[in-house]
């Protein structure tokens, strides 16, 4: 097979993990191609920065920072990448996100305390300030915006299971000017509409009567879709009042901002974005490819000399296309985003190389709201993010998994899915 | 008519969670709520289909086919394949408009069209006439419309005797597709110029329109007419070693996906042409992962502002064109940040979707006018009739503008 295109650095994802990988290796001046079989996690999350959000008893944490470290747990992946990896990430991508006129504040050894959709306390790391008036430890009462006609927010559940946690609030009714009005309305609709200035100075004029009294008001995550936090900031000005952000169902605004200052940053650095193809399937440095299908057995054997891949395969519209790279990051995700897949019980696959996934005898716990061993399955890797098999031998020398495709992580359960992440993403380009 | 094929894009639908990441990526649906937006259209309103039965809606006409959503659904939900294939069915149950099966016929317009020339132009450019074309048709009067050439891309072809080389390093056949034969020989012309110097052997073979005009007007059997054809013509020389280039970024695309998965075309032929066709950019971007691209440049003093066709990022091999552009000497390469210029084919020029489209393609505008650029550069020629009519900015396939660095 002869190659199509020849990069530095392919990435395979284009979720949190990818993208932030994808905008490392560009700016290090790295020939860089992120490409994904569609969008992935930005755009389902709701655009903030968990690191470690509950412990082992699934109590709220408050000094993420002080968790990981008093429970280190060596095969998780946010301890390989270690902690001045996840304190750099961090930091970078705080600057990223500055430079874009988005800032995230926050900071590792302190959590928000957020409310959600649902009227839950949701502990997370760093948030746009479009969300840090939400914190529910705030004096004061809340004022929760019910939108006649958007059905993807109910501030009226919010409100009643916020009231009933100890954190008072209340509902107040907001008109939207100039929603749809023949179809039902999404989140992205809404905040297109006050990307407008206009739009958000006829809302402010409308709304001033309403919310007399209210001091700090919660809406859904709609102000605006263009990656700065200025709709935001011109309507809680307009409105004089505290006002903040809740992340509701996808797709998630404050998601899309995230995804679209990576790939800004990244394009910026001479990087590119393809989304579309699958990747389903290697080239061998001898030139011959393979699917992961005949891989679940030849590269689970123990090997004792890392090989070298040669590229990625690509599913184009016209059939498989191979890219060429010298350094492969698989940024996949897990069973979710496609990274993982399990046809028939007992038997997981991971899709791109057919790499050993670590795995549990048992996969599932009675109850939902358990924690899952299934969570913890995937891919395990070394401290330089090179997976290994399982007598921690690297399997290929130039390829690295980060992100969700990780083993040993409940990364719902533990509130840790950004910073792990950002930390691995961040590992694996330093050890390029 | 719905062949297995065909089915198995629509039970696509079955793996769409409802995530609405197509929703928060389709470029109609951010303009008018007339669209319900690729979600309930397409999987959605899919479980209240019956196979082979009419669409449950009329909306779904609103789709303008860009195919946005397909690629950014992380599951493989071929959201706008099964819309194309709800409104053929529902063309078949409520009637195709005299005026779709007009837009529809590129092939018989171009060569009626190409034969009175330049008489042909007259109903084009005259307003009298445009203005009863909308009224009697539904044909946007103000949609831009190209001019018919003189003189065909093929009769170039035949005299130039650019046909007759015996070895190349690749043989490849040219699928120049309507437009370049009727409307843009220009572009043809510059593409075999560029393949020669890169030592390639060009053929024209027999070939027609690839029929995607049809099927987005919902004529799928006079569509698969000519896929059939195409493929009966062109799989011949795949098979003596030939490879598939085209400058018509829609027509590669409808060899390598719309035959397959819209119009449920089974078998080896299929396959074959699928696999072997590339975009032009495409096939310069392969020649030079092998060390055979001629990178030797002519200074091309420019401002250019390049414009990824929807279609083209359906084929999902990045962005070669602009890539390779931004390296000729001199030229200053802005790319626009817009999804789609809304015309979508013929989806803008009718009278009912022209104010769609023109709000789809506003970003498009913009960044061109902000780029300030001499050219647009763009892969699809309805996109570059509709760009270059409404910002005034002339545009080329991004060929021709190589051709220039070359010097040829």
């Amino acid at each position: 097979m002869t190659a199509q295109s020849r990069y530095d650095v392919i990435v395979v994802g284009a979720g949190l993990a990818g993208m932030f990988a994808g905008a490392l290796a560009a700016r290090r001046g790295a020939r860089t191609l992120v490409i994904a079989r569609g969008l992935g996690g930005t755009h389902l999350g709701p655009g903030t920065v968990d690191v470690r959000g509950y412990d082992s008893a699934r109590r709220l944490v408050n000094n993420p920072e002080a968790e990981i470290n008093q429970k280190p747990g060596q095969r998780h992946p946010s301890m390989l990448a270690g902690l001045p990896a996840l304190r750099e990430a961090l930091a970078e991508f705080q600057k990223m996100c500055a430079a874009a006129g988005y800032p995230l504040i926050g900071a590792l050894d302190e959590n928000f305390f957020l409310p959600t959709a649902m009227g839950a306390v949701r502990p997370t790391c760093l948030a746009p300030e479009s969300f840090a008036a939400g914190e529910v430890r705030q004096t004061g009462e809340l004022a929760l915006a019910r939108l006649p006609g958007f059905r993807d927010f109910f501030a009226d559940l919010m409100a009643a299971n916020l009231s009933a946690a100890g954190y008072p609030a209340r509902v107040v009714s907001l008109d939207l000017l100039g929603a749809p009005i023949r179809r039902d309305s999404f989140a992205t609709d809404l905040a297109r509409l006050f990307d407008d200035p206009g739009y958000r100075e006829k809302v402010a004029h409308h709304w001033r009567a309403a919310l007399k009294g209210v001091t700090r008001l919660g809406l859904p995550a709609i102000l605006g879709l263009r990656e700065t936090d200025g709709a935001w900031r011109d309507l809680r000005a307009r409105l004089d009042i505290e006002l903040f952000e809740i992340p509701i169902l996808p797709p998630s605004v404050p998601g899309m901002r995230l995804f679209n200052i990576l790939k800004k940053t990244l394009e910026a650095a001479g990087g590119r974005v393809t989304i579309g193809p699958g990747i389903k399937g290697w080239v061998n440095a001898d030139h011959t490819s393979q699917s992961r299908m005949q891989s679940a057995r030849t590269v689970a054997a123990r090997t004792t000399t890392a090989r070298i891949a040669a590229g990625v395969i690509a599913e184009t519209a016209g059939g498989p296309r191979y890219y060429a790279a010298r350094h492969i990051i698989l940024a996949t995700g897990s069973f979710r985003h496609g990274g993982l897949e399990a046809p028939t019980k007992g038997k997981i696959i991971e899709t791109v190389f057919g790499l050993p996934v670590m795995t549990n005898e048992e996969w599932f716990a009675p109850l939902y709201s358990e924690a899952q061993p299934y969570a913890r399955f995937g891919v395990r890797v070394n401290e330089k993010m090179q997976p290994v098999n399982e007598a921690g031998e690297v399997i290929y020398e130039n390829v690295f998994a980060v992100g969700g495709l990780l083993a040993g992580a409940d990364r719902n359960g533990e509130g840790s899915r950004e910073g792990i992440d950002l930390a691995t993403a961040w590992a694996a380009i330093s050890n390029l | 008519m719905t062949s297995l094929h065909m089915l198995d894009t629509q039970l696509t639908s079955d793996v769409c969670i409802k995530c609405n990441i197509c929703t928060s990526a389709c470029p109609v649906a951010a303009v008018t709520d007339l669209f319900p937006g690729p979600k309930v259209v397409g999987p959605q309103a899919q479980r209240f289909r019956e196979p082979g039965a009419a669409s449950v809606d009329h909306a779904v006409d609103y789709c303008s086919g860009c195919g946005a959503c397909s690629l950014v659904c992380p599951h493989g939900v071929q959201i706008a394949e099964m819309n194309i294939i709800a409104k053929a069915e529902m063309a078949k149950r409520d009637g195709i408009p005299l005026r779709n099966r007009i837009l529809g016929r590129s092939e018989l317009l171009g060569k009626l069209g190409s034969l009175f020339a330049p008489l042909s132009n007259l109903p084009v450019q005259n307003k009298v006439l445009r203005g009863l074309g909308e009224r009697l048709l539904g044909i946007s009067q103000a949609a831009p419309f190209p001019r018919f050439a003189r003189r065909t891309f093929r009769s170039w072809f035949e005299r130039s005797g650019a046909g007759r080389d015996v070895m190349g390093i690749y043989k490849v056949v040219y699928f120049h597709g309507c437009s370049t034969n009727y409307y843009e020989p220009r572009v043809g012309q510059a593409a075999v110029k560029v393949l020669r110097l890169n030592g390639c052997k060009v053929s024209i073979a027999e070939q027609n329109c690839c029929g995607l005009p049809l099927q987005s007007n919902g004529e799928f059997s006079a569509a698969r007419g000519y896929a059939e054809a195409n493929l009966r013509k062109l799989a011949p020389y795949v098979r003596a070693g030939y490879v598939i280039v085209g400058t018509s970024t829609s027509c590669t695309l409808t060899f390598k996906h719309e035959y397959r998965s819209v119009l449920g075309i089974q078998g080896a032929e299929a396959d074959l042409v699928a696999e072997n066709t590339y975009d032009f950019f495409e096939f310069l971007q392969k020649l030079e992962a092998e060390g055979r691209l001629n990178t030797v440049f002519r200074p091309v003093r420019e401002r250019i502002v390049y414009h990824a066709p929807c279609q083209f990022r359906t084929h999902a091999v990045g962005r070669p064109a602009a890539d390779l552009l931004r390296r000729i000497p001199g030229v200053t390469l802005i790319e626009t940040q817009a999804d789609c210029c809304g015309v979508a084919g013929t989806y803008g020029l009718k009278v009912e979707k022209y104010q769609i489209a023109t709000d789809v393609g506003q970003k498009a505008f913009e960044d061109i006018r902000a780029a300030q650029a001499a050219r647009i550069a763009c892969d699809s020629e309805t996109c570059r009739w509709w760009l270059a009519g409404r910002t005034g900015v002339p545009a080329a396939h991004p060929v021709e503008i190589l051709a220039e660095a070359y010097g040829i």
